[in-house]
């Protein structure tokens, strides 16, 4: 078999399972109060919540679905969802910005992550 | 500590709201449709050639001698597809009607016909952008054409909905490349609708339609010039990732793939073709190697396939394929068109060529 041809089934993989991973993670994340795995301030939320639609949209659009049981998007979806709930859930107890090293890292990739999800939205949009 | 009641509405109303707009936007996967109509001979043999890839609408039309059948799946006799390239083979049919008439020559440059203020491409001949064989490159090669052609593809829009003006410029600023060997391009087709229509004094879309489309009583054929020349019920188009596609519309790029038409029609044009009545027939004379095996015509390519010489061409945009095959010493054609990008060659070849043609 021509590797060639298993390409879009690995792209496909990689995409939902990228998709699925940040949301799964978002969800445990959100319910952890201590450790490493948890959210640390709300910047970390929201930079978290805007990869998880980001990662969603991106799995939308360039999932070759005609290889994929659509099931799959909608197990990714309602994983997502999940996820953006407990987030939500979560955001009042979170402090606004933690004092540690990286969370102006952290304020920036949310910024940026929401800044590219906006503009992919308005050109999808605007073209179509 | 338990969430106040205001944020889990938020949350409720947040779950709620991204599964609303992914359902909204889920993926719409077609499969062949089970309303079958036409010949119940030829939907047996077509059915099994269709058991791969993804399909939704497919029209089959199959001529032998005087004999025509038609196979539809979820469409008719008069349903509209885009043909893609096979709009070609009616530049190849424009040009070859051009010469006859005497308003240009198989030699005649491009740059007497269109203003390229010396760019290398002015020095090509109609004949070679007909037969693939002029060095422009299958597209644009501005890095600009290139970025928004991409990611017009990638996310199922029209890549190709260019003016006049800017046709001009992407052939005027593209570097030839292996002139006189056969490479397949969709800007030099493009171009050579238009150098023909500006010898003629008109446009392409006027040109196609008094030319060929007139005289072969092809009225249900058209080249849409924007969304709103689409009827209400134009057939829609699946892109390979299973998502609806924009329809491509017959702009600058119109000569090289922008022509909807119906097996009603198609059955015209190919019956035309064999029987040698269609106008600029002589398109189909193999004039050229096409670098593969096969030879070339005006846009018509000729190969043998199982000891049967086959004039074809095939298309495909963004949401449709499309395959004519035409045996000429058999006097047999078979044309098959369909609403998603799954290549159409093979199963027109079978039908034409294979044991239970």
């Amino acid at each position: 078999m021509d590797p060639l041809t298993l390409l879009p089934y690995a792209v496909a993989l990689f995409l939902n399972g990228a998709c699925a991973l940040n949301a799964l993670g978002l969800l445990l994340r959100s319910w952890r109060n201590k450790g490493r795995y948890r959210l640390l301030d709300r910047w970390d939320a929201a930079a978290r919540t805007i990869d998880t639609l980001f990662w969603l949209l991106l799995a939308l659009l360039l999932t070759p679905w005609t290889l994929l049981p659509v099931a799959v998007w909608y197990a990714v979806l309602a994983l997502t969802a999940a996820s953006v709930a407990s987030a939500v859930l979560r955001w009042p107890s979170l402090p606004v910005r933690a004092q540690d090293r990286k969370a102006t890292v952290r304020r920036v990739s949310a910024l940026g992550t929401l800044f590219v999800l906006v503009a992919l939205v308005a050109a999808l949009l605007l073209t179509g | 500590m338990r969430p106040a009641p205001r944020t889990i509405v938020v949350a409720c109303v947040a779950a709620v709201l991204v599964i609303a707009v992914g359902i909204a936007a889920r993926p719409l996967v077609p499969s062949l449709s089970d309303r079958e109509s036409g010949d119940p001979d030829l939907l047996a043999r077509v059915r099994p050639l269709l058991s791969e890839g993804v399909h939704d609408r497919v029209g089959v039309v199959e001529i032998d001698g005087d004999r025509t059948r038609f196979a539809h799946f979820g469409a008719d006799d008069h349903t509209d597809y885009e043909i893609g390239s096979i709009t070609k083979t009616m530049t190849g049919a424009l040009l070859a009607e051009a010469i006859a008439r005497g308003e240009v020559a198989e030699d005649t440059r491009l740059g007497d016909l269109v203003e390229l203020d010396g760019a290398p491409a002015a020095d090509v001949t109609l004949a070679e952008l007909s037969g693939h064989r002029s060095g422009l490159p299958r597209l644009p090669g501005r890095p600009s054409d290139q970025i928004t052609g991409g990611l017009a593809s990638a996310l199922g829009r029209d890549p190709y909905r260019h003016d006049h003006d800017t046709l001009v410029a992407q052939v005027a600023a593209a570097e030839l490349s292996d002139r006189g060997e056969s490479h397949y391009s969709n800007l030099g087709t493009a171009v050579l609708g238009y150098a023909l229509a500006e010898a003629a004094g008109t446009d392409y879309a006027t040109l196609l339609r008094e030319r060929l489309l007139d005289p072969l009583d092809m009225e249900e054929t058209f080249l849409p010039a924007s969304e709103t020349d689409l009827p209400p019920d134009a057939t829609m188009g699946y892109s390979e990732r299973g998502r609806r596609a924009d329809p491509w519309l017959a702009q600058a790029y119109a000569p090289a793939g922008g022509v909807r038409s119906t097996p009603a029609d198609m059955e015209r044009y190919a019956r035309a073709l064999l029987e040698g009545d269609a106008p600029g027939a002589e398109a189909m004379e193999p004039r050229w190697d096409d670098g593969q095996g096969g030879r070339i015509g005006f846009a018509w390519v000729v190969d043998e396939y199982d000891g049967t010489e086959v004039t074809w061409h095939n298309g495909g945009t963004g949401g449709f394929s499309s395959m004519i095959a035409l045996d000429r010493e058999g006097e047999r054609a078979v044309v098959m068109l369909g609403n998603t990008t799954t290549g159409l060659e093979l199963p027109a070849l079978e039908l034409l060529t294979g044991e239970d043609s």
